[in-house]
């Protein structure tokens, strides 16, 4: 068995000969390491209920991803690091596309929309973006995957906010079954600074998405938020850290997630309170409908507090459809199915409404009521 | 109407409604009042057409139809329109958007056209003052946050709004003041018509001073025990329940 997952790793490096796009020292490196690592598998306490066995046997083709960049979002080559896990590693061995993109002044009225889109069958793709927003600057970010066929991404996205700055920043996730999708998102956020953070799964098969936030200076606030929707057999993963390094820093998390047929969902939200992280503010929720007795939801919030003097809550919460809500809607003419997508809108809007960008709220409510999951407002 | 007959039904295995018999005819208001408990409201619940009640026997016709083989939608849209005890409160779901989902269903049904969002908007703004409910009311949740009071008159507009031929009110006097049950009354008298038919189920003669019942019945146990003309609500407020309850023994 071991054996097994090994040499699928091998067949990964050997497939992705291509080469180290960068030439960077890393990279090569970070080949090496993946020959003694393997694929996680589900006795890995932090893939304990998401399978990549799959993937790993997939023979996907290392390739460039079409891109839609606005002109702000410009090529350039990474500082790529060794990472100590698996995927993080695979991605700095063989990132092959990598676009920055720097925030210097007050742009709140205007947005860095990023496309990346898929329509070619059998392809596995390193993206990486980096976002720095400087010191007291403002920034909007939309990334928008677009995957259309069976294809994997393994994606990385850096955020650096200085002093003072503010980020409102969407992933929109639309996917196709058969694509493979992994996003890790690592921040790291000075003095004052702010972010917003909201991930929308409008769709996807099979995606995982690692949030990573270092609250490095005081008074910054992180704000994480996520909707899925999950039907048929798909699997939606969100796993994020909030690390609370220094005192008067405040996070807020929501995470909300409704559930068809046999699908699966996942959340694990760690956060730390350092020892030094007084008059730290964190809180933190996961809630989930079971739309059907057939679908999965692992949820999993971990609270570690090494200091003494701070306000922590976190919750998760998993039912079944408010009925008595159902049958009023019913009772005044609506249909079963209209009135889930009406209760199943109201559901989720709390959590897209948190984002920062009206387009985006726009955008993704129009983009649901059309697709049939909700009737919008 | 509405035909009622030896209706049973039972909630848990517990039977709650035990062969009631009941007939509107168009045009009339009946009252039921009843001791707490005697299955009111399971049987407003039963016609509306909650899942949980098991129907046991019996039959309702509903305008030559039978009401219970219709889904909870399709005797709305038929006509059928309960003013609830307890209204629930939606989070996240506005009373607007709700109400023109609701009032386009009703359209659809009767083959009309949709309204135009601006017909829509006056069609509120007639309603709700027709039983001065603050339009403030009708942009927010759907009862989230409402007082006892204007929970019940959003019942009383929500009805206006979507015109039914039957409409059982559920106690809606009760939590009501002095102002707000009159307006109320007159909410659902300026509906009254020839075609159009009410339940009201009430604890107060005080309401029926308004609404002024054409009959009333005591529901006891899970039966129609006692019918009258509107002066049995007086008898009842006066003696209470315990010379019925010791006839029916
Ligand atoms: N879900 C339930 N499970 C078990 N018993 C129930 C349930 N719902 C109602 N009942 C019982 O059915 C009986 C009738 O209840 P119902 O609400 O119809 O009474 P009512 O006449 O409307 O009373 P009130 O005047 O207090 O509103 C009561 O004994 C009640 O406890
Ligand atoms: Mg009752």
């Amino acid at each position: 068995m071991e054996t097994k997952t090994i040499n699928k790793v091998k067949e990964w490096v050997e497939r992705a000969e291509m080469g180290f796009f960068y030439e960077h020292p890393a990279q090569q490196e970070a080949a090496q390491a993946l020959l003694q690592m393997s694929f996680p598998t589900t006795r890995d306490e932090s893939w304990k209920y998401t399978r990549t066995a799959k993937l790993a046997q997939t023979s996907f083709q290392l390739e460039l991803a079409e891109v839609m960049a606005e002109v702000s979002f410009e090529e350039f080559v990474p500082a790529l690091s060794v990472s100590s896990n698996f995927f993080g590693t695979l991605h700095t061995a063989f990132c092959n596309q990598a676009w920055r993109c720097e925030v210097k002044g007050n742009e709140s009225d205007h947005t860095h929309h990023f496309v990346i889109k898929n329509k070619k069958k059998g392809i596995w793709m390193q993206p990486f973006w980096r976002i720095e927003v400087k010191e007291n600057a403002r920034g909007k970010v939309v990334i928008h995957s677009e995957m259309e066929v069976d294809s994997f991404l393994n994606g990385k996205i850096e955020i650096f906010l200085a002093k003072g700055a503010h980020l409102d920043i969407d992933l929109i996730q639309d996917h196709a079954e058969t694509h493979f999708h992994l996003m890790q998102v690592e921040v790291i956020q000075e003095e004052g600074s702010h972010l917003n953070l909201v991930t929308h799964t409008l769709q996807g098969g099979w995606i995982r998405n690692e949030v990573k936030i270092e609250l490095r200076g005081q008074r910054a606030h992180a704000g994480l938020s996520g909707f899925y929707l999950p039907e048929n057999q798909q699997l939606i993963d969100n796993h994020t850290v909030v690390d609370h390094q220094v005192p008067h820093c405040t996070s807020n998390e929501l995470y909300k997630g409704v559930l068809f047929d046999q699908s699966r969902g996942v959340f694990n939200g760690k956060v730390f309170v350092r020892k030094d992280a007084q008059k730290t503010e964190a809180y933190q929720s996961n809630k989930n409908i079971m739309m059907s007795d057939t679908a999965e939801m692992d949820s999993k919030p971990e609270l570690e507090i090494y200091a003494d003097d701070v306000r922590c809550s976190h919750g998760s919460t998993t039912g079944t459809f408010d009925q008595e809500a159902l049958f009023y809607l019913r009772a005044r003419g609506l249909s079963e199915m209209g009135a889930k997508q009406m209760l199943v809108s109201a559901y989720i809007n709390e959590v897209i409404d948190r984002s920062g960008q009206p387009l985006v709220i726009e955008y993704v409510k129009k983009t649901l009521s059309e697709r049939g999951r909700v009737i919008a407002d | 109407m509405m035909k009622i007959e030896n209706l049973k039904a039972s909630i848990d295995g517990k039977e709650i409604l035990r062969g009631l018999n009941l007939e509107v005819k168009p045009g009339e208001v009946h009252a039921i009042m009843g001791p707490n408990g005697s299955g009111k409201s399971t049987l407003a619940s039963v016609l509306a057409g909650r899942e949980d009640y098991e129907v046991t026997d019996g039959t309702v016709t509903f305008n030559g139809q039978s009401l219970l083989d219709m889904d909870p939608e399709i005797r709305a849209r038929e006509g059928l329109f309960l003013a609830f005890q307890y209204p629930v409160e939606i989070p996240g779901v506005s009373n607007m958007n709700f109400l023109k989902a609701a009032v386009g269903e009703m359209r659809k049904h009767r083959g009309q056209d949709p309204l135009t969002a601006k017909e829509f908007l006056a069609l509120v703004k007639e309603k709700s003052a027709l039983v001065e409910l603050d339009g403030q009311l009708a942009n927010r949740a759907v009862n989230e946050g409402f007082s006892g009071g204007e929970k019940k008159r959003n019942e009383v507009f929500q009805m206006a709004m979507l015109e039914p031929t039957l409409a059982i009110l559920d106690e809606t006097d009760s939590g009501l003041d002095i102002d707000a049950l009159r307006i109320v009354a007159q909410g659902v008298n300026a509906m009254r018509s020839p075609e159009r038919s009410f339940v009201v189920i009430t604890h107060y003669q005080r309401l029926l001073d308004y609404i002024v019942p054409d009959v009333v019945h005591v529901l006891y146990k899970g039966q129609i025990v006692k019918t009258g003309p509107k002066e049995l609500a007086l008898e009842l407020e006066e003696k209470g329940y315990d010379w019925i309850k010791e006839t029916v023994a």
